[in-house]
């Protein structure tokens, strides 16, 4: 009826057009499909990452959750500090903890009001953030490099030079 | 690209139970290679600076978080991908088919394991969702392909000799594909 080799040219055939099927219902798939946001298909503290950069370093607050937001994200610490647009803040971080979806970002910002040592965690869903937690509280100090938080912390590994 | 796969020429195929199972059986090696190709290229076109062809999901539950994005951030994702992509023209292209069925072994039984273990769909594991079905395919086309994986379970395997690498050029001669006969 029908040769092995003719079966086979067949075969190949059929799959080139299978791959192109599958490609292109997964490209469509209205999951994903339209949303560009800066932060879709990246890992998650890349994402947190842009997400500071813009609400911190550039002070756009709104501009950040504009597009790193969802409209099912939530702010559990709505009234922390910086949650307005302001000037560009001077952003120190400390540490970045990471697993899975979670980032802890402990970070020292600096702006109208004096100087604070932040806790920011998220979490992250798709390329956005969706779930937001601010913890802050004064530097002991004059600015963040002041801060007793800025210590190198001793490990016990090696001696703290300064 | 153009490929030339030595099939056994000759060959007729008639209309019977036989030949629907052997239908079946390419189509599952069809689909599996499509959908290696697929998801192994849409991860390698983000290595070299394109966009993806679907942003790679991260998982729903922490467990399958926690793994997957652990390999992205090791780099082991990269090399998952590229053997999903060799893998898949393998055996779309029907070349080298089982080697690459065993080299895909451990990646379909990952994506398994990620998408109803760590995810807890255990729901899924009767579903046609082709999380599970990669695992499927691969183990019904190893069973197929049997002939070639029956020398490497031999349980006495005396050590080969140099002479043995003249043979190497013997893997892109013709197959015997009459049953009974072995090809070795």
């Amino acid at each position: 009826m029908i040769s092995d080799k003719r079966l086979n040219n067949l075969s190949v055939a059929l799959g080139l057009l299978l791959t192109v099927y599958v490609a292109q219902d997964l490209h469509f798939n209205p999951r994903w499909y339209g949303d560009n946001g800066p932060g879709v298909g990246k890992l998650p503290r890349d994402i947190v990452a842009g997400y500071m950069h813009t609400a911190y370093g550039r002070g756009q607050v709104a501009e950040a959750a504009r597009l790193y937001y969802t409209k099912k994200t939530i702010d559990v610490t709505p009234d922390a500090p910086y949650r307005n647009d302001s000037l560009p803040l001077k952003d120190t971080v400390r540490e970045v903890i990471a697993e899975g979806l979670n980032v802890a970002v402990h970070h020292c910002v600096e702006g109208d009001g004096g100087a604070r040592e932040v806790v920011d965690m998220f979490r992250t869903w798709n390329g956005r953030i969706l779930w937001r937690k601010t913890i802050a509280q004064p530097v002991n100090g004059p600015s963040c490099a002041a801060s007793e938080l800025a210590r190198p912390v001793d490990l016990g590994l090696k001696p703290v030079s300064g | 690209m153009a490929v030339t796969t030595r099939a056994v020429a000759g060959t007729t195929n008639k209309l019977d139970i036989w030949f629907i199972g052997k239908l079946v059986l390419i189509f599952f090696r069809i689909m599996l290679g499509a959908w290696m190709i697929v998801s192994g290229s849409s991860h390698l076109l983000t290595v070299f600076g394109y966009a993806p062809i679907f942003p790679q999901p991260l998982g729903n539950l922490h467990p399958s978080n926690v793994m997957l994005v652990a390999l992205l951030e090791v780099g082991l994702f990269d090399l998952v991908k590229t053997v999903e992509l060799v893998v898949g023209l393998c055996l779309v292209f029907n070349v080298f088919v089982p080697l690459a069925l065993a080299a895909a072994l451990p990646v379909s039984y990952m994506v398994f394991h990620n998408s109803i273990a760590l995810n807890m769909r255990y729901d899924r594991i009767f579903s046609t969702y082709m999380a599970v079905w990669c695992l499927y395919m691969n183990v019904i086309l190893l069973l197929a392909y049997i002939r070639y994986y029956l020398p490497m379970l031999r349980m006495r395997a005396p050590m080969g000799k140099l002479e043995d690498f003249r043979m190497l050029p013997s893997i892109f001669r013709d197959p015997d594909q009459e049953p009974g006969k072995s090809g070795h």
